[in-house]
């Protein structure tokens, strides 16, 4: 996180990323918990 | 006086996680002592998607992940009763991909006339919930329609591209910003949140900023 803000809460709450999500049988890939990321690939 | 907190939330209507964080979200905003503005900011997923993906959900998964199909679909179950705990009824047997390129620019649209935070609730739920295809103007107009806004005048805007270059400028930001995952919630320009935490992680940052930018009590 490059942003102009401070990171607050857990770092690692789930979360979507290059159009894959953390899923909750997931947990071995380094997606972070409850979020989605971008990718130039497909999605979840 | 009424404390009032700005967020901006850069976020994916084909993101699981960003409906299950919308609902955390929401339930601080209701535990917080005061208003919150949010304004949501588009973020691509998967702007590659294909229009019309044939396949199923499970599928799509498995080949993204090199996954045996039923290890994908053992997971979206597993998502499908955790966004359940949050009162979601997420559907991925009937969920149909959708590239998000014509949602985002019907969201900045709906920004334009009020009504962004009505139409993100409902293509979410259209998503997730009721498997309706959002690759398609038609379908977007229909539901912006039954959020107040004027079905010809969307389907005009996308026709005519008109919001793209706002879509494109929400990306560029969250590039510049760093922001690699969705849904990432910004307060007040001050601090930020990434991913779908608890509703404690999101009610402390709302309560800071209020107590950080010196407004009286």
């Amino acid at each position: 996180m490059t942003g102009p803000f401070e990171l607050v809460g857990d770092a690692d709450a789930p979360v979507c990323v290059d159009g894959v999500c953390a899923l909750p049988t997931d947990a071995v890939e380094a997606v972070p918990a409850g979020a989605d990321t971008a990718s130039t690939d497909d999605q979840v | 006086m009424t404390h009032s907190v700005k967020v901006d939330v850069w976020s994916d209507i084909a993101c699981p996680w960003c409906f299950v964080g919308k609902r955390r979200f929401e339930q601080a905003v209701a535990r917080f002592d005061g208003e919150v503005e949010v304004e949501y900011h588009s973020f691509e997923l998967s702007p590659e998607t294909p229009v019309d993906y044939a396949g199923t959900e499970a599928e799509f998964l498995a080949k993204h992940k090199g996954l045996p199909t039923q290890q994908a679909e053992q997971m979206l179950a597993q998502m499908t009763e955790l966004a359940a705990g949050e009162g979601l009824a997420y559907d991925f047997g009937r969920l149909q991909h959708a590239n998000t390129v014509l949602a985002h620019q019907a969201l900045h649209h709906a920004k334009a006339h009020g009504k962004q935070v009505e139409l993100k609730e409902r293509l979410l739920a259209a998503y997730f919930e009721q498997g309706l295809n959002l690759n398609h103007a038609e379908v977007l107009a229909d539901l912006a329609a039954e959020v107040g806004l004027d079905r010809e005048a969307l389907l005009a805007d996308l026709e005519s591209e008109a919001h793209l270059a706002a879509v494109r400028a929400d990306q560029e930001q969250a590039i510049e910003y760093g922001i690699g995952g969705v849904p990432f919630y910004v307060f007040d320009g001050r601090l930020a949140v990434s991913g779908a935490q608890s509703p404690d992680v999101f009610v402390s940052a709302l309560e800071r900023v209020v107590q950080e930018s010196g407004q009286p009590a």
